[in-house]
């Protein structure tokens, strides 16, 4: 059974209270067209429509995925969004930014069992994204760039002063180094 | 009205640096986002600020509101704008070769027009990386917050 929804901010409240549906999650009323399809199977998993993929999460990850799906609402910046001369987000930045969520918190899930805390998913002015994570010990941003080759660029640190910086293409490839980090200072 | 001369700017001083209400983290206590100590495309490669000797935060929030907004000619609404503060010897000892020079400005001197203010406090920041936005978090003091922000809930414990 599905049920429409078409007001965003009751996203949350209907995602937690529906258990054993499928929900088509609507931005705005008159966007239906680009409907968001969450799906809680029986399996305890989660569906997410990134772009033309779906990607598949365990129900453990229902945060990340909510975060996700709500930080679509910035496809909807128009260019100076920010009174800045700010560009607008591109879809494909979007997406690489969700698939490289996706990517990471599940096959840190599946590999050890632990959940990647969600991050602050933020528009920047030159099209880009951020994803950036505090916790008491540790902190870290991921720039998703904008270009046409994706790329992620990041910067991390802990409290004793070490650090962690690169860059990387994001190509669906897990850099084990990486999720290693994110695992040991991000996950709970 | 003279053209004013580019000036030193001392560790010991304040710079001021808006941050719009899109550019808040609104999952880190409204604290600015990352993205709002991205440089700015409108003025070049570098962090635009206000210097503490010719400004205040009241009055850089004035001066936002006699900007004309990107490729337009109406205005910018300063109500959208808060002020966040950083002591510029901060910025400097985020040890990333960051620098910050006195760049004043006074477009088509010696006439100024409409939307487009002269500045003498403007300040650049100058350097941009991941971790120099990340760093600006931390030392960041809010002048004019977002009335969402709560100081009793502020938790940052890196203090660079």
């Amino acid at each position: 059974m599905n049920i429409a929804i078409k007001k965003r901010n009751r996203l949350k409240s209907l995602a937690i209270k529906s258990s054993v549906s499928d929900k088509i999650l609507v931005r705005t009323d008159s966007d239906i067209a680009e409907a968001i399809k969450i799906s809680i199977h029986p399996s305890e998993t989660l569906s997410l429509l990134i772009g033309d993929s779906t990607a598949i999460f365990p129900n453990a990850l229902s945060e990340i995925v909510k975060d996700i799906n709500e930080s679509r609402a910035m496809l909807d910046l128009e260019f100076d969004w920010d009174s800045s001369g700010g560009h607008a987000i591109p879809p494909k930045v979007w997406e690489n930014a969700a698939m490289f969520l996706a990517t990471y918190s599940k096959w840190i899930y599946e590999n050890e069992q632990v959940v990647l805390q969600s991050p602050s998913i933020n528009p920047v002015a030159d099209g880009s994204i951020d994803l950036t994570w505090y916790t008491n010990t540790a902190r870290m941003l991921i720039n998703i760039k904008n270009s046409d080759n994706p790329e992620a660029h990041f910067y991390g640190d802990l409290q004793n002063d070490e650090s962690i910086k690169g860059n990387f293409s994001i190509d669906g490839e897990v850099r084990a180094y990486f999720a290693q980090w994110l695992r040991k200072n991000l996950c709970r | 009205m003279e053209e004013w001369t580019i000036e030193s700017v001392p560790d010991n001083h304040v710079l001021f640096v808006r941050v719009h209400n899109q550019k808040l983290d609104k999952k880190n206590n409204f604290l600015p986002s990352t993205a709002a100590f991205k440089n700015t495309p409108e003025h070049g490669p570098d962090l635009s600020s206000d210097w503490s000797k010719y400004s205040t935060p009241k009055q850089n929030r004035e001066q936002i509101g006699r900007e004309y907004r990107t490729g337009k000619t109406d205005f910018k609404n300063p109500d959208d704008f808060y002020i966040a503060s950083f002591l510029i010897g901060d910025i400097i000892s985020l040890n990333l070769k960051q620098k910050v020079e006195h760049s004043p400005r006074q477009e088509n001197f010696p006439d100024e027009r409409v939307g487009f203010p002269w500045n003498r406090a403007h300040c650049s920041i100058i350097g941009d990386a991941e971790e120099r936005r990340l760093k600006m978090i931390g030392i960041a003091k809010w002048e004019i917050p977002p009335p969402n922000y709560n100081p009793e809930s502020d938790s940052r414990l890196f203090s660079h």
